[in-house]
């Protein structure tokens, strides 16, 4: 289906563009009538309605307000609006008019719709992998292969090349740049339990079960009551929980859930021997109650309160240490928690060197293809993404909206630090302890990046539900319950049950 | 009649009492403003009237921090800011609570005096008096709540166990 999109602009110099969109796009047409009538926040529809008396080039933002913060009469928008401002003086872009508008709710994708059906787009938006890889397989992303290209930082190597390859959509164009990258993930264990139990940190599968079983029976609170475990992981499905808890197992046998093979398919990879251990690792350990008895029914995204605030789990992940550092401090366990980089899956992957982790990417600034002056929109990107900003953003109290959370916290200022950030000449200025990168750094060798997928949100659930049925013996066997997935996968994904 | 003058009366003061509660979060707000667009004197000034004006509330109190914060972190003027923390502790010999009058995600709520007692352990150890600095310290993790959300007493909680650490193992 090919749409023609006939906006066009008053000062005459942005001509009407053709667009071309898939018929996946004609569903949301139904949705979008009624997300349209889902109110944007104020200055969207404002703004577009005002903006037709303007003479000069404008260039639209939109943003999830949920990541913004508030509470003080200087709002983000006012913020952006006077950087951007700043920078395009410099550029000889004075003219160039910045409006920030913001998605109010979890929902961005269908009040992105609602935005394109009112014909209010935004030029550039601010997403999610999720959310990207859905407007990918519309064609509403514009890649900014060519946009980058033509950019001297980066071409003369300014920007890390790795993060910008995970951007890369099913053509393998970049879709989008994020801001940084978190660090590979960890596992957290409590030294002081250890120390009582006279054992050390675990550093393969077999000997972290060992661990666990003396976490969870061996009362290592000294409190006399049966109140521990060893481990924390959540069954929760809902939103596929349980495969962010399976994630570092997983990774520790270097299985992935998919890739995308040389015709631009996404194919399931994640039915193999090695996932089959792990399925029946975790099982066995349900069994023995090493994640405690309440496993199965405890709520969703409790691990990392158990953890901290409820002080009865030995040992949880996977956590990034930027954030759990931060975390330690809060609780006031600092001295009472020690990272566990890894576990191997058994003693010959650890002398093979054979691991894998993952991390995960800041969201994504893209452009999109619907925007009447792409040029014009990409001096936003270059505005964001240059040095001068960039360093702003991750600075100590730089940036006015960083400026108001240090104040606010007298100066006590915990953000999490960025591991690794997109331009190679921008340093945060909070870092993080030398002792902890050199225990992470090696992890890096062993980052496995997974493509964007539209369908992961659903893929997810449907897995996890799967794998939980495992446990709860629903299969006779891991490989059984794989099969099931894996026909799953291709049923959500293909609409067909793949080769099996 | 009776009733009215009943009804005004009662509901006058509170009204009046919420307008001025109003106007003294909006100052502090605007004071605030002024420093994220990085006019840190007038954020200073602005702070220091918010605390004259609204003295008898928490938020005033705030105010008087913020600008002894300031101070401390900005003009880099120890002995004053010294001078400023230690008036606020004689200002405010009670248990003060600042609690949240607005969804702001990142301002101080808690006692006060935490504050207070906090950047004089900083100034000490400044002024390289680590004895007095871990006095302050061990005075906020004695006194405060056990509260995470209170990153005071959190950061307090870490200098104290870093400083023990050390002893430990020099």
């Amino acid at each position: 289906m090919k749409q023609a999109n006939t906006r066009s602009r008053v000062d005459g110099k942005w001509r009407a563009e053709a667009s071309t969109q898939s018929p996946g796009l004609a569903i949301f047409l139904i949705i979008g009538a009624v997300a349209s009538a889902i109110t944007w926040e104020g200055l969207f529809f404002g703004h577009a309605m005002s903006d037709a008396g303007a003479q000069r080039p404008v260039i639209r933002t939109a943003m999830n307000a949920d990541e913004l913060g508030g509470g003080t009469e200087v709002s983000w928008d006012t913020i952006e609006i006077k950087q951007f401002h700043d920078y395009a003086n410099k550029q000889g872009w004075e003219d160039t008019e910045l409006i920030v508008t913001r998605f109010v709710g979890e929902d961005d994708t269908i009040k992105y719709i609602a935005g394109q059906i009112a014909g209010v787009s935004p030029d550039v938006i601010i997403a999610s992998r999720d959310q990207i890889s859905f407007f990918d397989a519309h064609g509403l992303i514009e890649p900014l292969d060519p946009y980058l290209e033509k950019w001297a930082d980066y071409r003369d190597g300014k920007f890390d090349a790795s993060m910008l390859d995970a951007c890369r959509g099913r053509e393998g164009k970049i879709l989008g740049i994020p801001v940084y990258q978190n660090s590979p993930n960890v596992y957290a264990i409590r030294a002081d339990w250890l120390k009582t139990l006279g054992l050390e940190a675990p550093e393969t599968l077999e000997e972290a079960r060992e661990v666990w079983r003396a976490f969870t029976f061996k009362d290592p609170d000294g409190n006399g009551k049966n109140d521990t475990c060893g481990y924390g992981v959540t069954m929760e499905t809902r939103r596929g929980g349980h495969l962010y808890s399976l994630r570092p197992f997983m990774g520790a046998v270097r299985v992935t859930w998919y890739r995308i093979d040389d015709a631009g398919r996404y194919v399931p990879t994640f039915n193999t021997p090695e996932a089959a251990f792990v399925l029946d690792f975790i099982k066995s350990c349900v069994e023995e109650g090493l994640f405690g008895a309440d496993v199965m029914v405890r709520p969703p995204g409790s691990v990392t309160r158990r953890f901290f605030a409820e002080d009865d789990l030995g040992m949880a992940g996977p956590f990034f240490v930027d954030w759990f550092a931060n975390l330690a401090n809060r609780y006031g366990m600092e001295d009472k928690v020690a990272f566990v980089p890894r576990l191997w899956k058994d003693t010959a992957a650890r002398t093979a060197n054979h691991y894998g982790t993952f991390t995960y990417l800041t969201r994504m600034r893209c452009l999109m293809r619907a925007s009447p002056n792409k040029e014009l929109a990409w001096r936003y990107l270059e505005y964001f993404f240059s040095q001068e900003w960039l360093s702003k953003y991750v600075s100590r109290r730089g940036l006015p909206f960083v400026r108001g959370r240090y104040l606010g916290q007298f100066g006590v200022f915990r953000a999490e630090t960025p591991w690794r950030m997109v331009r190679h000449d921008v340093f945060p200025e909070v870092s993080l302890d030398e002792n902890i990168v050199a225990m992470v750094r090696p992890l890096e060798q062993h980052l496995q990046h997974t493509p964007m997928m539209t369908h992961w949100s659903q893929v997810s659930v449907e897995l996890a539900e799967t794998f939980v049925d495992y446990y709860l013996g629903k299969y006779e066997s891991a490989a059984e319950a794989l099969d099931v997935a894996e026909i799953k996968f291709n049923r959500i994904v293909h609409g067909t049950e793949g080769d099996r | 009649m009776l009733a009215a003058v009943v009804i005004g009366g009662v509901l006058c003061p509170a009204w009046l009492t919420l307008r001025r509660h109003t106007r003294a979060l909006a100052a502090f707000n605007s004071a605030v403003a002024t420093y994220m667009m990085y006019d840190v004197g007038k954020a200073r000034q602005m702070f220091s009237d918010v605390a004259r004006d609204y003295e008898d509330l928490s938020i005033g109190a705030l105010a008087d921090l913020k600008a002894a914060f300031l101070v401390y972190d900005e003009q880099k003027d120890l002995d004053e800011a010294e001078r400023l923390f230690k008036r606020f502790l004689e200002d405010h010999p009670e248990t003060l609570l600042h609690l949240p009058e607005t969804p702001e995600n990142f301002e101080y709520h808690g006692e006060l005096q935490l504050v207070a007692w906090y950047f004089l352990g900083q100034i000490a150890e400044d002024h390289g008096h680590a004895e007095d600095a871990n006095r302050w310290f061990r005075r906020i993790t004695d006194a405060g709540s056990r509260n995470p959300a209170n990153y005071i007493v959190s950061e307090a909680r870490a200098i104290v166990a870093r400083k023990q650490r050390a002893e430990k193992h020099p």
